[in-house]
């Protein structure tokens, strides 16, 4: 049964990512390619966001994530460089983490 | 591109490598909650080589473990993986040129983090559309794919024995600040951002990665209205 699970989960899931990429030109153009512009920057920030925020509710961690990630949004401006932006976030928050009073 | 990668496969595979890096973390927690949840690790392995689509694994195995049926968690599965409906219409456009067979056969490599990948370089004008981005997303599909199925390994092997830490969790937010900040190139993309931040955060509460595509719709709505209103 378990594998009967895995089966269906990989199989909507492949049906979500071909349903454009394996069709013609025609079902992408258009009227879809106004809404779609703005497709990476509102997933990128709306993926980031989620993880930064956490769930709702006490969250000790948050404002050191908060903290952590405005550097971290100031490396990636200045290099435009993720692994950059990735050791400049996780030392920043390792440091609030271990100096936040 | 980046300097020195000799084909737009490799220079994907590379601009990808810290987000590919940045998601071992997260497979080792989900091979480590599959085991939890009672699947042996030819399952867990399983899952991820053909579903290959981590929050919906992380999900799938949280539901096993509290005895959701099965049919619920297909349910779910397609709730978490809409975004890659948005995903695919997106690359599409991009793959003009590129033949069907082609297209069909690389959808199983589009995640997020290819996807990121692939939508900074075009953001960039670094990779031009059709087959060098096509090939672009192979190699960021192909580097994910590695990495991600390398620590569901890990996480089969080793997992109860890593030590957990919130810098691995965090490190997965980080590589989506690192990829999308240089896609915010012009008014209408900030506005879409802002937007998509303010909803997502608003609706945290909602199940199953429900504030996710809500900050994502409400970003697209946003930055179509701005350029409505720019003409």
């Amino acid at each position: 049964m378990m594998w009967l699970l895995i089966f269906g989960m990989a199989g909507v899931t492949y049906a979500l990512r071909v349903v454009f990429l394996g069709g013609g030109a025609e079902q992408a153009d258009g009227r879809w390619a106004r809404w779609f512009r703005y497709v990476p920057a509102s997933v990128l920030p709306a993926l980031a966001a989620s993880a930064v925020w956490g769930e709702p509710g006490p969250d000790d961690g948050r404002v050191p994530r908060l903290l952590a990630a405005a550097v971290a949004v100031g490396i990636a401006q200045l290099t435009k460089n993720t692994m950059a932006t990735l050791c400049a976030g996780l030392f920043a928050l390792w440091a609030v983490m271990t100096f936040w009073p | 591109m980046r300097p020195g990668a000799s084909s737009p496969v490799k220079a994907g595979f590379w601009a990808c490598l810290p987000a590919g890096l940045g998601s071992i973390p997260f497979a080792v927690v989900v091979a480590v909650g599959a085991a939890e949840a009672g699947l042996t690790p030819a399952e867990t392995l399983g899952m991820s080589l053909i579903v290959f689509a981590g929050v919906a694994q992380l999900a799938a195995v949280e539901l096993l473990r509290t005895g959701t049926p099965g049919l619920v968690i297909v349910g779910v599965t397609v709730l978490i993986n809409l975004r890659f409906v948005l995903y695919s219409a997106t690359l599409r456009g991009w793959f003009a040129d590129v033949g069907r067979g082609g297209r069909v056969a690389s959808a199983q490599l589009l995640t997020d983090q290819a996807f990121a990948t692939t939508a900074a370089a075009h953001a960039q004008s670094s990779v031009p559309e059709g087959h060098e981005m096509f090939r672009y997303y192979l190699g960021a599909g192909l580097c994910q794919w590695s990495c991600w199925q390398g620590g569901t390994a890990l996480g089969v092997a080793f997992g109860a024995l890593l030590p957990d830490s919130p810098l691995w969790r965090f490190s997965v937010a980080l590589v989506f600040i690192g990829l999308g900040v240089p896609a915010l190139r012009n008014k209408g993309a900030v506005v879409a951002a802002g937007a998509a931040i303010v909803v997502a955060v608003l609706c945290r509460g909602l199940p199953y990665g429900g504030s996710i595509l809500a900050g994502a719709a409400a970003g697209m709505v946003a930055g179509a209205l701005f350029d409505r209103g720019q003409r």
